[in-house]
């Protein structure tokens, strides 16, 4: 199938270029193991759909095409979960500085 | 010769000028000369009636919550060279006798912090206040060990090595909660007085709101997760 071969060729692709990143020190090593294993991830499902059935079969999804969306949902979880872990450290940052403006005059002294 | 100590009363404030020059002048009246108000990023003119009374007054330049606020007041107050750091609200709600009570409560019996408990004696707060409160007492129990019948009381006194070890990172109301848990972590001698509350119209409609609670538990679990 010729969807198989443009997968194929879009993951060699990008597996060039994730080493090249890597090598230049673009990303970190975790976020390269992290995206190596999503491009293997998505050859392994164009070359044997059977196994995102099997795998849906084994958490006890009965419909497979269910499985994408439980997975979206937990992912879309996590990451909320961490954006608003973020979003706390950042207000901790802001104050901070405002801190530092309002007692600005004491140090002076 | 003993020193006298030297005593720093820290008013976090926000948006609070109407009551905020009386509760200055009530705190003078009974002898608290050093009086540090930390307007947080009010809108209307709570800085300029705190200068106008001749005390410090510092001022957050954005609004940042009372945690941010009283983490600035104590700061503040440590760079004046504060002995004891008193924290109270600005809303008038506390009586300036029972920070007295307090703070000899605390010279006397040789404590760390001494935080002022609206709840041993509880007449004229309302019921679902009470219920509110009293939750939250055994939360933060259950999650830092130590017991406060009043977490939220805004009357606190500290010694001064006390208030050098205490790290606020919350923000915002959950900043209550969070002091209990640093005299957990700190091992700190704790000590609750018993203290009136004036509950007023204006401080009712000022202070927190129950479902505020909710809130203020999701933060102080998801900090306990983090740790």
């Amino acid at each position: 199938m010729i969807i198989q071969w443009l997968v194929l060729i879009l993951v060699v692709v990008m597996y060039f270029k994730l080493l090249a990143d890597l090598k230049k020190d673009k990303i970190s090593l975790k976020k390269f193991l992290f995206w190596i294993f999503v491009w293997f991830a998505l050859s392994v499902i164009v070359f044997f759909p059977q196994a995102i059935i099997a795998l849906a079969g084994l958490v006890g999804i009965q419909r497979p095409q269910d499985l994408p969306i439980y997975v979206s949902i937990i992912i879309l979880f996590i990451l909320m979960f961490k954006i608003g872990l973020k979003i706390e450290r950042i207000e901790q940052e802001i104050t901070k500085i405002v801190k530092i403006v309002a007692l600005k005059e004491i140090k002076k002294k | 010769m003993k020193k006298e100590l030297k005593t720093v009363v820290v008013i976090p404030a926000y948006n609070e000028e109407k009551v905020i020059g009386s509760v200055i002048d009530n705190l003078k009246k009974e002898g608290f000369k050093e009086i540090i108000v930390i307007d947080d990023g009010s809108v209307d003119n709570t800085f300029h009636v705190a200068k106008e009374k001749k005390v410090f007054a510092y001022s957050h330049i954005i609004n940042r919550g009372l945690g941010g606020a009283l983490n600035t007041g104590i700061s503040a107050a440590l760079m004046h060279d504060a002995d004891i750091i008193v924290t109270c609200d600005a809303d008038g709600q506390h009586d300036p006798n029972d920070i007295k009570k307090a703070i000899s409560m605390l010279i006397k019996e040789d404590l760390d912090v001494v935080i002022g408990s609206r709840l041993i004696n509880s007449k004229g707060m309302p019921l679902s206040r009470k219920v509110i409160n009293s939750g939250a007492s055994w939360i933060t129990y259950f999650l830092f060990g130590v017991y406060s019948s009043d977490t939220q009381s805004g009357l606190r006194v500290f010694k001064k090595t006390a208030a050098e070890k205490i790290e606020i990172k919350t923000n915002r109301m959950e900043v209550s909660s969070e002091i209990i848990k640093e005299i957990g972590r700190n091992k700190f001698k704790f000590k609750e007085i018993p203290i009136k509350a004036i509950y007023t119209e204006y401080s009712l409609a000022k202070g927190q709101k129950g479902s505020n609670a909710f809130k203020i538990l999701y933060k102080l679990i998801l900090r306990k997760i983090l740790r």
